[in-house]
């Protein structure tokens, strides 16, 4: 399938991980130098598109995982992260040599799953108000928690206004920093800082009984 | 708790919501999906480096080829030095008067 699929796998989950599943240590956001990637790049720039195959493989279940935690549907993330890789390839010009791929590929599927979320938002405004507001995403495509602990705190995230959600998600669950979150969603890095301090507070008071207590 | 230990500690804990499927036929078939939607939406610059800059390489390579070898024919002419007017007199004519060039 991909080549030196093995070799770039870096960020992903041992075999018995289970999706919300038993893994404790935090993966950190893939943006060290890789040569075998600038290869790659390099390549698919002078038209060899089969080297795209290692970029998609290295960075596939990230993206496809931030795309998930904004729209909360597997089948949407899943449409995203195509489109992300598909738009990536064909303004790869653009892609500045030398620059680690992972926060341009982010960025992109971060935008693109922005849009769905102002699409979907536009959507239920138009809609006759006559039911309940629409669920945040598909309930049926959530993953099984594996715990008590990550069910109390994908809920408490979930509850949270639009804009703090993404960005408590980008932050807690898939690790990225202040600037790299400020990058990939086009707000400052001072707004960010703010939708997480404003998230921290809520989530909390919505988490109290079960930190509180905790002294270790 | 200080707010900054929380949210250490819900960040150590929140890790594991990742969203990451284990069903490996899913990567499989999104990465297929990818490989073929590129294949259809080739843009023109992709065309122009898949095609055109073979084939500007070549005509490339033959005009290098070709100036190169020019140059190579030119050096192994034969040079028109003294001693192939030496060995080769030359006679000029003129009003019935006849002249020989010779060293």
């Amino acid at each position: 399938m991909f080549a030196g699929a093995k070799a770039m796998e870096g960020s992903a989950c041992g075999p018995l991980q289970l999706m919300f599943g038993l893994k404790s240590e935090v993966d950190r956001t893939p943006t060290e130098s890789d040569p075998i990637e600038q290869r790659a790049i390099t390549a698919v720039k002078n038209g060899d598109s089969g080297s795209y195959d290692y970029v998609v493989s290295k960075y596939m279940k990230r993206v496809v995982s931030i795309a998930w935690g904004i729209v909360r549907n597997a089948h949407d993330a899943e449409d995203l992260a195509q489109e992300a890789f598909v738009k990536a390839f064909q303004t790869i010009a653009r892609f500045k040599s030398g620059e680690p791929f992972g926060p341009w590929i982010y960025r992109i599927v971060t935008n693109l799953a922005l849009d769905v979320m102002k699409h979907r938002q536009r959507f239920r405004h138009e809609e006759i108000q006559d039911s309940l507001p629409a669920a945040r995403g598909d309930r049926a495509d959530l993953p099984a928690v594996a715990n008590e602990l990550a069910r109390r705190i994908d809920e408490a995230i979930e509850a949270l206004p639009e804009m703090q959600r993404i960005v408590a998600r980008l932050y807690l669950v898939e690790n990225f920093e202040h600037s790299e979150i400020a990058a990939m969603t086009s707000l400052t890095e001072g707004t960010v800082r703010s939708h997480l301090s404003l998230a921290r507070a809520k989530l909390r008071e919505r988490l109290a009984d079960l930190y509180e207590g905790r002294h270790d | 708790m200080t707010d900054e230990r929380f949210f250490e500690r819900l960040r150590e804990d929140a890790a594991q919501l990742r969203y990451t499927p284990q069903d490996e036929f899913t990567w499989t078939r999104l990465a297929a999906s990818i490989r073929s939607r590129m294949l259809s939406n080739v843009t023109v610059a992709q065309m122009l480096a898949r095609w055109f800059r073979p084939i500007m390489a070549s005509f490339a390579t033959l005009a290098i080829v070709a100036a190169l070898s020019i140059t190579w024919i030119e050096t192994r002419e034969p040079a028109f030095n003294a001693d192939s007017i030496s060995a080769n007199s030359l006679e000029i004519t003129v009003d019935g008067d006849t002249y020989t060039l010779a060293e």
